[in-house]
């Protein structure tokens, strides 16, 4: 209590070498529980009903398609196109989510909404803002990624038991995006750029990653770019999930979303801590 | 007493006026829309790049594990049978958005009609003016798509050409339906619903797939939803196999666009002049 009147802690001295810690985290988490009005109902429409849109209308009709011209193992390494795109699904749901949360809302926290401003004068650090935000995006994106799999199973578009560690594998999708993007969105003046990052940037991601055919089909050059991001290596590993087929591959998925979610987040922070500092 | 500048004019010439009122009202209103847009060139040209994106993906993409598709009895590629349906949605979309977002903008956040009504202006001239805005922007997107299919080899030249007065037909349809459902719209919200209805018609809407791929009773329903008639049109047009069967579609549309369009007008009527 006496910390957060004592007129001796200037702003500056909350934030000076303080690292990010549970407890810090914890207390951020909770605030946007509590604050974020209809927490679910965006995240159901994008993370469930929009995917089973997209499973019963493409999984179904383009799949009596495929299965009717292709032998599904050869061509897609899946038994039929169902238990192809269902995981694929799965993955490009967390990335359109990722997009979707990290452009104009992001940036609305911290320039209209300025809570995080608020939040910035308490003992919590802007390292700690910047995590808890990103994790929040991310949380969400997991809860309802465990309805979709579900669903999934449900639909018999899994063959493995492997599958009930997809949810995390989808939301380790969005986390690592997230702070890439939310990182991009707080080194911004204005919005200006966000409509041509989600043309240039989520519908490429969410067309060309193998959530829908394998990257086999399309120039070797546009899979290469596509294998660099991470929506193509959460298709991947959600895959490998729900099929059963966990392997060296899997591992090295793994290690991108590791490596890439630190370059991210820390990437995520000095934005934050500028952004925040700035204001 | 000063007389009123807003007031109406005398009954006598009231029926020239509103004719004469009309039409100039339709015109400054696309071209108040002309001017706001003419710096956000960039934003109108990226519109036409997502369209795109599904083509090549989708089309070639997919069209490799799917091959080639008989359509009307015709054998074609499976993006050529793609093309036109995303052409068909892309003038949807277009349209939808303008007159959905923007147009919900205007109404509630910005207030902006208010402003316009104090002008002579009708209403009538306002959603005509939005309306003719929204399609002519659809336009140029699906002008763009037909200029892709001939580029691509998808579509003859002319039989590409000939699609696109159809997706301005589709445009008109959809941006009245627009107009008409964000007038009951509260808060930005509502289109959530929206969304929930468009998504799941426009993968059903035969775009991607024959309609012959659903179930009987699946296939009546999509028969009912305006864009399965939008698809069908665009690529019976696009692929040269129309016939006076697709006049049905084009009265699909134009009976949705007269009565959504006359809704819209009553609506705003109603919202803005009581």
């Amino acid at each position: 209590m006496s910390s957060v009147v004592d007129p001796s802690i200037t702003v500056a001295d909350t934030d000076s070498g303080r690292d990010i810690t549970a407890g810090g985290l914890a207390r951020i988490l909770e605030h946007l529980y509590v604050r974020t009005p209809a927490k679910y109902r965006s995240v159901l429409v994008s993370g469930v009903v929009s995917p089973i849109f997209f499973l019963g209308l493409l999984g179904l009709g383009l799949g009596s398609l495929v299965d009717e011209r292709q032998n599904g193992a050869a061509a897609l390494g899946t038994a039929n196109y169902l238990e192809f795109i269902g995981p694929g699904l799965l993955a490009i749901s967390a990335v359109l989510w990722a997009f979707g949360q990290s452009l104009w809302p992001t940036a609305g926290e911290i320039k209209w909404d300025r809570t995080y401003l608020l939040t910035a004068v308490t003992p919590v650090s802007k390292a700690e803002i910047a995590v808890a935000h990103v994790a929040w995006i991310a949380i969400r994106f997991t809860a309802a990624a465990v309805l979709f799999t579900a669903v999934l199973v449900v639909a018999g578009a899994v063959a493995s038991w492997w599958v009930v560690f997809a949810p995390f594998a989808a939301g380790a999708t969005t986390l690592v995006l997230s702070s890439i993007i939310c990182g991009y969105t707080v080194r911004q003046e204005n919005e200006d750029t966000f409509p041509m990052l989600l043309r240039l940037g989520a519908i490429p991601m969410f067309l060309f990653s193998g959530a829908f055919f394998p990257l086999s089909e399309i120039p070797s050059a546009v899979a290469w770019l596509a294998r660099v991001t991470p929506s193509w290596h959460g298709v991947e590993l959600c895959r490998d999930l729900a099929q059963g087929s966990v392997d060296a591959g899997s591992v090295i998925h793994v290690a991108y979303f590791l490596v890439v979610g630190a370059i991210g987040m820390r990437y995520a922070i000095t934005g934050f801590e500028r952004a925040l500092s700035e204001a | 007493m000063l007389p009123s500048t807003t007031s109406r004019p005398a009954p006598a010439d009231h029926r020239e006026r509103a004719v004469h009122g009309l039409f100039t009202g339709v015109l400054r209103v696309f071209e108040h829309n002309l001017v706001s847009y003419r710096r956000m060139w960039l934003t109108l040209a990226s519109g036409i790049f997502e369209p795109l994106m599904y083509l090549l993906g989708m089309g070639y993409g997919m069209g490799s594990i799917i091959g080639d598709l008989s359509f009307r009895g015709d054998i074609v590629s499976y993006a050529a049978f793609i093309g036109p349906g995303l052409m068909a949605s892309s003038a949807m979309n277009g349209t939808l958005f303008d007159t959905t977002y923007n147009f919900f903008f205007k109404l509630r956040e910005s207030r902006q009609y208010d402003g316009m009504l104090v002008t002579p202006l009708t209403i009538g001239g306002l959603v005509g003016g939005e309306l003719s805005w929204a399609v002519a922007r659809g336009a140029i997107y699906s002008g763009f798509f037909v200029l892709t299919l001939i580029g691509l080899d998808l579509a003859e030249p002319l039989h590409a050409l000939s699609a696109w007065p159809a997706t301005l037909l589709t445009g008109w349809a959809f941006g009245a339906i627009g107009a008409t459902l964000t007038s009951y719209a509260r808060a930005w919200t509502d289109f959530d619903i929206m969304d929930l209805v468009v998504q799941p018609m426009f993968l059903a809407s035969t775009a991607f797939f024959p309609l012959a791929v659903f179930p009987e009773w699946a296939q009546t329903i999509v028969w009912a939803t305006p864009l399965f008639h939008a698809v069908d049109l665009t690529r019976a047009l696009a692929l040269g196999t129309a016939g006076w069967t697709d006049l049905v579609h084009v009265a699909y549309l134009v009976v949705i666009g007269l009565v959504f369009g006359v809704m819209a007008r009553r609506r705003l009527h109603r919202l803005l002049l009581s």
